[in-house]
């Protein structure tokens, strides 16, 4: 049973470099087929297939955090403060998440208007399908929109901003010069004089759909989850990385320190090109020693840096190009094997 | 600083700020347990920005909204612009595959999972080949460099010199027969070793610089924004 699993196991890592290799390969046509005709998909598929992990790293995490902190193990209040900075900012993306979904959607549907007028005129021209009540729906959905605005109830109404009010009373406009437009293409429908018309709805609805973008945008800046999330980010995101990696300046110098001496010859060489590097990227002040300083670093960095890490790269790509075929074919011992775990 | 109104967000953004970065730069006098909060606090917030960067932009619109069909927004009349593709439903091939990983759990069925990891270890492998391959092609054609350019005696000896670093460095790795004692692997590994000494000083040299950035950038924060927004409380 553990054989037949490995080999099942080997199968399936096998299948999935398959078509990855083969579409490198391969030219993109042989005879009729067209190869990487469904490649953007199969991608798709692999990065979703991945994607479904995310859940497993939030399972790991509760579980490893939970567990000190409901034992009370040591170090339980610094697993306590990671779990409230995870779930509220997890709340926070979420609320976020949904503001900007709305917010798309409701853009799409105005986008939509314009589609939608042309669609109506053209089934009306092909297969005679009555206009009015379709026109009426747009009429009416213009106008619940303006409601919206006016009583500061929807996603549209951005509460007492800079410049929202102005946004707000131009939206009022547009959607009833809009609405006034689809009155008039309904008239002229009727007429069967209807071109000029149409363009003017079509502009009026243009129009409405860059004010509504302009409305949307103003709204979920204002909003709560938004600003929140900016000062979670900017508040303690940002300072408390760029300090963790700025930390590090202090250690490599220290460690630079220790292992710069002139003890060995390597030491030597090592030390000259860094100071070089270094001194050379100061722009001025007290350490603008030299202005031919940054020409030197720039050779340095192009005819000693470039070559030596390109053969090192070289040397590890033609290894890892090894190591790729060894666990595509599963000739690499791994700890999926579970014939080899268990010895 | 001017113009920023006390107690409201942008100031306790501030304040918040530099807090943070005090408590990180207090890891330089020794480990304390104000720095581990905030450590903690910082893989929390990471975690939490990491784990739903990739619903909100790849898998709630590219798979799980067409697959709902809720990127379809109804006209005003109640009809849709397009229909719903079935293939969508396609989608539920690989989200099924992939919660195969969540049989890790059960020391039982484990093996599940074993079935999605080695399948994306295999496609890891399938795109090594072609990553490492695009990768290096044109950088090993960059490395045929003319040994003499004509009317440049200083790119002619610029190029030599490249070269000569490459096949030093090159020669330190290659383990492909044995070396004599004095023999010329063993002198050109040698000097491949200087070259690649100098290669990691001004690596370390350029990453030093980019941390001292870093630092340069905090150190202004707390001078230029955090001070001034906190002697804002005694003022």
């Amino acid at each position: 049973m553990t054989r037949l699993r490995n080999k099942l196991i080997a199968f399936f890592t096998f299948i999935g470099g398959l078509y990855f290799f083969l579409e490198y390969i391969l030219p993109a046509h042989i005879g009729g087929l067209e190869f990487g005709k469904y490649h953007e998909q199969i991608s798709l598929a692999v990065q979703l297939i991945g994607l479904m992990a995310i859940g497993l790293g939030l399972i790991n995490i509760f579980r490893v955090h939970g567990v000190r902190i409901l034992k009370l193990q040591g170090g339980w209040f610094n697993s306590f403060v990671l779990l409230l900075g995870l779930a509220f900012v997890l709340v926070l993306q979420l609320l976020d998440f949904r503001r900007s979904e709305q917010r798309s959607d409701l853009l799409l549907e105005v986008k939509n208007f314009s589609l939608f007028v042309n669609r109506v005129v053209l089934e009306y021209e092909q297969k005679q399908i009555d206009y009015r009540p379709r026109l009426d729906a747009l009429i009416d959905r213009l106008g619940v929109l303006k409601t919206q605005v006016k009583n500061s109830s929807s996603l549209l109404a951005t509460g007492k901003q800079l410049d929202s009010e102005r946004t707000e009373a131009q939206f009022v406009r547009s959607a009833e010069g809009a609405a006034s437009a689809t009155e008039q293409l309904k008239g002229a429908l009727w007429q069967n004089n209807y071109r000029e018309t149409k363009k003017i709805t079509l502009d009026q609805l243009a129009l409405l759909q860059s004010v509504t973008q302009e409305l949307l945008d103003l709204n979920y800046e204002a909003s709560p989850a938004r600003r929140w999330g900016n000062f979670v980010f900017n508040g303690f995101f940002t300072p408390l990385g760029s300090a963790m990696f700025s930390l590090l300046a202090f250690y490599i110098v220290s460690a630079a320190y220790r292992s710069f001496r002139f003890r060995s010859w390597e030491a030597v060489v090592l030390m000259i090109p860094a100071l070089i590097v270094m001194l050379g990227q100061i722009p001025h002040g007290p350490l603008y020693v030299y202005s031919g300083l940054p020409e030197i670093r720039r050779w340095l960095l192009e005819y000693l840096n470039t070559p030596a890490f390109r053969a090192i790269f070289f040397g590890s790509a033609i290894a890892g190009l090894a190591m790729s075929i060894r666990i595509w074919l599963s000739l690499e011992k791994s700890p999926l094997n579970t014939e080899e775990t268990k010895q | 600083m001017i113009g920023l109104e006390l107690f409201s967000l942008q100031w306790f953004e501030i304040f918040c700020g530099g807090f943070c970065v005090l408590a990180i730069f207090s890891f330089l006098a020794k480990e304390n347990p104000f720095y581990r909060i905030f450590e903690h606090l910082f893989i929390g917030i990471s975690a939490a920005i990491l784990i739903m960067e990739p619903i909100r932009t790849f898998l709630w619109p590219q798979a799980l909204k067409p697959l709902l069909g809720m990127d379809r927004i109804p006209f005003p009349d109640g009809t849709y612009p397009e229909p719903y593709a079935m293939s969508y439903l396609l989608f539920l091939v690989p989200m099924g595959f992939g919660l195969l990983y969540y049989f890790i759990l059960s020391p039982r069925h484990s093996w599940l999972a074993q079935l999605v990891i080695g399948f994306s270890l295999g496609v890891g492998a399938g795109l090594s080949f072609k990553g490492i391959i695009v990768e290096m092609t044109p950088q090993l054609t960059d490395s045929f460099r003319p040994l003499y350019v004509v009317g440049s005696f200083g790119e002619s000896l610029n190029n030599i010199f490249f070269i000569f670093v490459l096949l030093t460095v090159f020669s330190y790795f290659f383990f492909s027969f044995k070396r004599s004692p004095n023999g010329l692997m063993v002198k050109s590994s040698w000097i491949g070793r200087t070259m690649m000494m100098g290669c990691f000083g001004a690596f370390f040299g350029a990453t030093i610089m980019a941390r001292m950035a870093l630092l340069v950038e905090r150190l202004q924060f707390m001078i230029a924004q955090w001070w001034p927004a906190l002697s804002q409380l005694w003022r």
